[in-house]
């Protein structure tokens, strides 16, 4: 992962070759360090080590367009700057606004040492002792261990750490972070646990290992039950599910544009009081780059308080036609995405998932949802399956597996009828407790 | 699938002697430098029948026509599924009748399958598919393609989603 040092020399030698009004340069990579495992043994260890360069130049007719390379000699990025200009002059006038001027340096690193250095063999000894812990129980287990450094993604995008453009802009941000997924499984049943963090000592292998084995013995021999209208405790891993869908509509331009389930709806009640959203990327359970696309300062904020839909994200140009301020949310440009809040955190309670299950009269525990889409955008109505630990609760106790069920749910509506919450912890990218809501509509069950 | 047997799998050097087969069929693929082969489809397509989609709308009685997929959604053993549709008509007596919004269906895959019971032509085939179908660990993205003729479904259930906001 290049220094700070290092990325402002490849900033600079890249903007030494743009004859461009304004150029702008994104760095982005870093490392991605899997292991993955299944049938009680390791089958891949793979490690990407990537860089990417990528230019935007802005002509002086305002036409504009983006290149990238993941060379750094002189000769590539010359080259990547050209193809840039060369591709601008073909293309249509742009309405984005000039580019950030320079300013303070905005630099901030998030690296845990002892994660940078969690290697190859660390990481087999971890999974190692994982499989052990299933094969003792007779189980199988499948799964994932993964480190990063940088802003390199899970699909190969490589994302940007550091950002420089010819006004004297720099921002950069530098992060560890650490993924384990684990499905534990067994003839009829199976179980599942999941964590991430900045560093590798926020993941309690141990723990997540005999939570996923416990829920794998406990679902053994799944009932089915009726579909229908259910009162539901969702592990946090299955409330992040339904959320998730919800952050693409807060962007400005998509609200203003009416084509976003929030639009119209600033100011007015979009869930029900018990529902709480913020986007923050400082804070230390979910840190996340602290600037956007352009390199403009990313703002916290709260985005539904008490079911109140109080703001939205605005990139730059969406924010000066909207007379409002930018939040530091915009994509990087050109871009045909809107943009949107990262570093989601969910309000929470005090109800501990046991208390919940004691309070239930009649209900079902879901551990996680999966295979989840979006219906209708409108309403965020979203399909998908329970897996891996799916119970009945009656009368206060957990009482047996069940099939697993598909869900069809408006995410606005299930988040009107929240009952209790609970702490929030990490799961599945953001901040988030698990949930008891009433009347969650099961459509269908399946055969397992 | 042949004849409504299904009598194959997609297979590696690795899995095919695991079913007795004494060859790959050559199905690993990668979506770029970067990443480790996967088994993965690329074309998985139904065979066309006989028949316009005229002549099938005009054979059915009472169902639903529906076009062009948006959602998708399926279990970890691939049974229970659902997707929804752009648009669809009612066919009501042979004839198209009145459009219907947000349309879905759902099914188990082997009963759905076990449904059909009527493929149009090869004048009606087309090649479809999608872009971003995604697998792996790290993520891999690539293009499938998928070549269907429009094809009937025997009581399917249809209009699934029923939600309020």
């Amino acid at each position: 992962m290049p220094s700070v040092e290092q990325s402002k020399d490849i900033i600079q030698r890249t903007l030494k070759f743009s004859s461009a009004p304004e150029t702008e340069v994104h760095v982005g990579g870093g490392r991605f360090s899997l292991t993955r495992f299944a049938n009680n043994e390791i089958h891949q260890n793979v490690e990407e080590r990537n860089l990417e360069i990528s230019v935007r130049v802005v002509l002086e007719d305002k036409r504009t367009a983006r290149a990238t390379t993941n060379r750094q000699d002189d000769a590539g990025l010359k080259k990547v700057v050209e193809q840039a200009i060369a591709a601008a002059k073909i293309s249509k006038p742009s309405k984005a606004l000039p580019m950030l001027e320079g300013g303070k340096e905005q630099i901030s690193r998030h690296v845990d040492e002892k994660t940078e250095a969690f290697g190859a063999m660390d990481r087999a000894k971890a999974v190692v002792d994982i499989i052990a812990a299933c094969k003792k129980a007779g189980l199988t287990a499948a799964g994932q261990l993964t480190t990063k450094r940088g802003s390199i993604g899970n699909y190969g995008d490589m994302g940007t750490y550091a950002i420089g453009n010819s006004k004297g802009l720099f921002r950069f941000h530098d992060e560890t972070s650490t993924d384990f997924s684990l499905t534990v499984m067994d003839e009829n049943s199976s179980g599942w646990s999941s964590s991430f963090g900045s560093r590798i000592s926020d993941l309690d292998l141990a723990a997540l290992t005999e939570r996923a084995i416990e829920k794998c013995k406990a679902s053994r021999n799944p009932e089915p039950v009726k579909p229908g209208g259910w009162t539901v405790i969702l592990e946090p891993a299955a409330v992040a599910s339904l959320v998730w869908f919800l952050s693409g509509g807060f962007a400005g331009r998509s609200y203003h544009s009416g084509n976003s389930w929030s639009s119209g709806f600033l100011g007015k009640s979009v869930t029900g009081p018990k529902f709480e959203l913020l986007s923050d990327p400082y804070d230390p359970r979910n840190i996340g780059r602290p600037f956007d696309g352009e390199g403009l300062k990313t703002q916290r904020l709260s985005l539904i308080e008490k079911g109140i839909l109080k703001s939205l994200t605005y990139s730059r140009l969406t924010a000066s036609k909207q007379g409002t301020k930018a939040t530091g949310h915009g994509p990087r440009l050109p871009s045909s995405w809107a943009g949107g809040p990262s570093s989601l955190i969910v309000g929470g309670g005090k109800k501990s998932v046991e208390e919940m299950i004691k309070s239930t009269e009649r209900g079902i525990l879901v551990t996680r949802f999966w295979y989840n889409r979006l219906v209708e955008p409108r309403r965020v109505v979203v399909t998908g399956m329970t897996r891996d630990g799916t119970f009945l609760v009656e009368k206060g106790k957990v009482t047996k597996g069940i099939r697993n069920l598909r869900y069809n749910q408006s995410v606005l509506e299930a988040f009107k009828n929240i009952v209790e919450l609970s702490a929030p912890i990490r799961s599945e990218g953001m901040i988030v407790p698990a949930m008891k809501l009433n009347n969650f509509n099961f459509s269908s069950v399946t055969k397992f | 699938v042949k004849d409504g047997l299904f009598v194959g799998y997609l297979t590696s050097r690795e899995t095919a002697p695991r079913i007795g087969l004494g060859h790959s069929q050559g199905s690993m693929r990668a979506a770029g430098w970067n990443r480790i082969p996967l088994i993965r489809m690329n074309n998985v397509s139904l065979q066309p029948g006989k028949g316009s989609l005229d002549d099938l709308i005009g054979d059915t009685k009472d169902g639903v026509y529906m076009e062009t997929n948006r959602s998708w959604s399926i279990d970890q053993l691939r049974y229970n599924f659902q997707f929804g549709c752009e648009l669809a008509y009612e066919i009501k007596n042979g004839k198209r009748g009145r459009m219907l919004r947000n349309p879905t269906y759902q099914g188990i895959t082997p009963e759905f399958w076990g449904s059909c019971d009527a493929v149009c032509g090869p004048e009606e085939w087309t090649l479809w598919g999608t872009p971003n179908c995604g697998k792996g660990q790290p993520g891999q993205t690539a293009a499938t393609g998928h070549g269907a003729s429009p094809a009937r479904f025997r009581n399917v259930k249809v209009g699934v989603t029923n939600a309020k906001r």
